[in-house]
């Protein structure tokens, strides 16, 4: 791909990016998002097409192409969303489509599962063809994707964050698939956050920043520094910067909180002005479930909560916000976005009481405080009328984070406050919470990412199935005595 | 039905960059010199208009002396590089120009202003011209009042007879209905539902009213009072099971539409009420078939409550929030605002607008009929998507929903003109319900 070009309203996505990839080689594309790497993907695959610039594929120019097409010349893509058919066998899903047919014209099953499983076999994958795909696990389901890819005799394959739902294990057999691959003269270009992975499966780094090349590294000549500092563009100083700040009185305070249905039992937890407390766990702990039976999402059951010394009954959010907490949800498209309207509508979604009078909104009071907001948070949007959707997630983010903001809370709850965001935003969003905290603010941080919670907890607390596990004071807190907490284990 | 490049939602912006400092000294591209000949055709086009020889009162040709002037005096503003002020005025003076077209049933006025108009729009409306002009994207309504411009304008020219005599206004009478309960859908569709009860909830609300008036004489306001709270009643059913229940719209309100339809059917045990001689018939007359300064009670009526609809959904809170829950009703929730009672009223809203147009209708038809408005929630709701409302949610202004309802009403008289057969409007609506939502998918998939 060559001097690749793509503009999106009021973004320029792409500026002038190539990229080259050879038979049997593994090229990591990183850079933060917003970089422009889905897009470059996007064309490459077919579903974009590049204002200006050229793809050669085998010294052969390609024109104008669809994604089946693409599919077609040997280009198959990996999404974190798979596009496969979960009632179906895994079979009938690597040949969707192209089934092979009987003379009599209904699909030949037996030579399509001897097809398929050929193909399993070959790839040393423990699957059986008949299987259903509803009853695979994730990483189970991105095998049958790459078989697809397999069958379709594909010679550069695409993943898209391929290890982000997987756990260490299965990793390592997907980057075990990723070196027979290469050994099989395969191109693969996989794309990723998590910058360890990189170094263990690539053969050379190609940075994106702002629709940009910014750089590609030999794996032997990189080094994570290098590769960060590529990314951001600068150094990257220390990443936490926890204040030392006193903490106060307690601003929360929880007793005995349950709620049956999401398997929450007996949380008891306080927060106290100027503190970062962090929720640590698995996944499927039940964090979320605590944070959204704290804020009212979800209705308790039994418990009693107390904000800044005074008893509240929580029924709904409203009541949770009128009583001074805020929250950011773990997923911010699906729960915390209006992704169609404009920046400033989505700041003061919760705070457009404080903004009416007679029920009418003040437009100029809200376009000041919106404004002012976009200049603390360093939101880079091109105007306040720029639709959230097209902003970047480290700046969809802290719109949602701008949105507390504005109504001054005494308690934030951040569930994943970093998630899917990139290493610059990242560093933004904590140096904003050791901001908050200055001012007062308690804030209780689910998190998964361990460096996360170590960096930026005063304290630390441990959920197993649905109920505190232990606590943790920032000195003992560490990866090994969170992983026992979490697990149980001695 | 959008512009090219038309930007939703740009409205009250402040300027991005500093005004002609920077401009003064390049020349203009060509682009934007077709824009400024454009407007010295519409401009000479005004006083050329008002000549040619089509019955007016001498009041009309200062008027049109006056806005011809107006819109030299943009081509002069333009010409002094005040690019914005002039582009205002010169919408202004058009518009009017149009307006004033349509009023006097001057055809060459108001066919010569339409065309040029969507010619500056559909043509020369582009980033360039925008940023040459210092002006923004046009909100989206524009597009559509467009696309209502040009099917007026072609009906004009082919069948002289749209413009005179009052015809519009005869047109507007019958739309009146439509355009009444499409501010009721608009914030149904925003909110991400649906309503498909209205038109029986016109005929519902139509026979309770005409039977009170004949068999308890009731007066006028007692028999509007009894509609609009059928209405209500109908609406908070749907809203009750829709919030609190949480069942699909579409069911519940396709159930309602069967109830109500029914429920008219047996008061009315099937026949037409009639209200020859009761003590109210004067003043249900007086709905459709009066004026009030020139122009008839029922568009009075549709104008107030596009009016306050339009007040509510753009410039109130509890009017964000309506478009905050269609956007995303799970961040909604979560930015605690009361999702439930907001479905609840806009659902009840929607039924009482309905109600209201069930009284307009009656009083048009002159009796209580259990088969009125059979169609009508199509119609209602091909408007609000014709104007720019989207089924998915979060999207749509009143605005957008009565120019959709115009555009309904100017294509059903439109049919009739043209002589197509009676039998073939319902398909070609149908054909222009189907047109409108295949353009909504194409506006959201760009």
């Amino acid at each position: 791909m060559r001097g690749m070009h793509k503009a999106f309203p009021g973004v320029k996505a792409l500026d002038d990016v190539s990229l080259e990839v050879w038979p049997g080689e593994v090229v990591a594309l990183v850079g933060e998002n917003g970089a422009g790497k889905s897009t470059l993907i996007k064309i490459l695959s077919g579903c974009h097409r590049a204002d200006a610039g050229e793809i050669i594929l085998d010294g052969r120019r390609l024109e104008r192409f669809s994604p089946q097409q693409a599919q077609a010349m040997g280009i198959s893509v990996i999404y974190q969303e798979f596009n496969l058919a979960p009632p179906l066998s895994v079979a009938e899903n690597v040949f969707v489509g192209r089934q092979p047919r009987t003379p009599a014209g209904t699909i030949a099953f037996g030579r399509m599962r001897a097809a398929t499983q050929a193909i399993l076999d070959e790839l040393r994958l423990p699957l059986d063809a008949r299987r259903l795909v509803q009853t695979l696990s994730v990483a189970e389901q991105q095998m049958v994707e790459i078989a697809k890819a397999i069958s379709f005799r594909a010679r550069i394959i695409v993943m898209d964050e391929p290890t982000a739902a997987l756990t260490e294990r299965e990793t390592a057999t997907l980057f075990e698939l990723v070196r027979r691959l290469k050994r099989q003269g395969v191109a693969v270009i996989y794309i990723s956050h998590r910058l360890q992975e990189v170094f263990a499966v690539a053969d050379r780094v190609v940075v994106l920043r702002d629709g940009r090349n910014a750089g590609s590294l030999p794996i032997a000549a990189a080094t994570v520094e290098k590769v960060v500092r590529l990314m951001v563009g600068r150094e990257l100083k220390e990443m936490y910067r926890k204040p030392a700040v006193p903490a106060g009185e307690p601003v929360l305070e929880v007793r005995g909180l349950s709620r049956a249905a999401s398997r929450v039992r007996d949380v008891s937890l306080s927060v106290r002005a100027g503190e970062i407390v962090g929720l640590a766990g698995l996944v499927g702990a039940g964090r979320t479930e605590i944070a959204r039976a704290l804020f009212g999402v979800d209705r308790a059951d039994a418990g009693t909560v107390r904000v800044a010394g005074r008893e509240v009954t929580i029924r709904s959010p409203r009541d949770a916000i009128r009583a001074g907490l805020g929250f950011v949800p773990e997923n911010r498209k699906e729960q915390g976005l209006f992704l169609m309207m404009a920046v400033r509508e989505n700041v003061t979604a919760a705070g457009l009481d404080a903004l009416s009078r007679w029920d009418f909104v003040r437009f100029a009071a809200e376009r000041r405080l919106v404004g002012a907001l976009i200049d603390q948070l360093r939101i880079r949007t091109p105007s306040q009328e720029q639709e959230v959707q097209y902003l970047s997630g480290g700046n969809q983010q802290k719109v949602v984070l701008a949105r507390w903001l504005a109504l001054r809370p005494r308690v934030l709850v951040l569930d994943e406050p970093t998630r899917g965001i990139d290493v610059g935003a990242k560093a933004e969003i904590y140096a904003l919470m050791g901001e908050l905290v200055r001012q007062g603010v308690g804030i209780l941080m689910i998190s998964s990412e361990l460096p996360e919670i170590l960096g930026m907890s005063d304290r630390v607390l441990v959920v197993r199935a649905g109920a505190l596990a232990g606590e943790l004071a920032r000195e003992q807190a560490s990866q090994e005595a969170i992983i026992r907490l979490a697990t149980g284990g001695q | 039905m959008t512009l090219p490049d038309a930007q939703p939602r740009q409205e009250g912006q402040a300027p991005a960059q500093p005004p002609q400092t920077a401009a003064r000294a390049q020349p203009l591209s060509a682009l934007s010199k077709q824009v400024l000949v454009v407007w010295l055709l519409a401009s000479a086009a005004l006083p050329l208009a008002i000549l040619l020889p089509e019955p007016q009162l001498p009041a009309s040709r200062l008027a049109g002396a006056l806005l011809g002037a107006a819109a030299c005096a943009a081509v002069g503003v333009a010409y002094a590089r005040r690019l914005r002020p002039a582009w205002h005025l010169m919408q202004a003076c058009m518009l009017a120009a149009i307006f004033l077209g349509a009023y006097w049933g001057n055809r060459w006025l108001f066919v010569g202003q339409s065309l040029l108009m969507i010619y500056l729009y559909f043509s020369l409306y582009t980033p360039e011209v925008r940023r040459e002009f210092d002006i923004h994207a046009a909100p989206r309504e524009v597009g559509v009042l467009l696309v209502l411009l040009g099917m007026c304008a072609l009906l004009a020219i082919m069948r002289p007879r749209f413009l005179e005599g009052g015809n519009l206004l005869d047109l507007a009478r019958q739309f009146s209905m439509v355009g009444i309960m499409a501010v009721g859908m608009t914030m149904v569709i925003i909110l991400g539902g649906i309503d498909l009860s209205v038109g029986s909830v016109v005929a519902l609300a139509g026979c309770l009213a005409t039977l009170a008036m004949r068999h308890w004489d009731c007066s006028i306001l007692s028999a509007v009072a009894i509609a609009l709270a059928t209405g209500a009643l109908v609406g908070l059913f749907n809203g009750t099971l829709i919030s609190r229940f949480r069942m699909a719209p579409f069911v519940i309100t396709l159930g309602t539409m069967s109830m109500a339809r029914s429920l008219a059917i047996v008061v009315t045990g099937a026949e037409q009420v009639t209200v020859k001689g009761c003590a109210a018939q004067p003043g249900l007359h007086a709905i459709a078939w009066e004026d009030t300064l020139g122009v008839p009670n029922a568009v009075w009526l549709m104008a107030l409550c596009v009016l306050l609809g339009h007040v509510f959904l753009g410039y109130t809170r509890t009017g964000r929030h309506v478009y905050y829950v269609g956007a995303n009703e799970e961040a909604a929730r979560l930015s605690g605002l009361n999702v439930t009672a907001l479905k609840w009223g806009v659902y009840t809203v929607c039924g009482v607008l309905a109600g209201l147009a069930g009284i307009v209708q009656a009083s048009r038809v002159a009796t209580g009929q259990p088969s009125a408005g059979m169609g009508d929630e199509l119609r209602v709701i091909a408007a609000v998507i014709i104007g720019g409302a989207s089924f998915t949610g979060g999207v749509g202004t009143v605005l957008g929903s009565l120019l959709g309802a115009a555009i309904m009403g100017v294509l059903r008289q439109g049919l009739i003109l043209l002589g197509v057969e009676a039998n073939w409007q319902q398909f070609v609506e149908g054909g222009v319900i189907i047109g409108a939502v295949a353009l909504d998918m194409l506006r959201r998939r760009r």
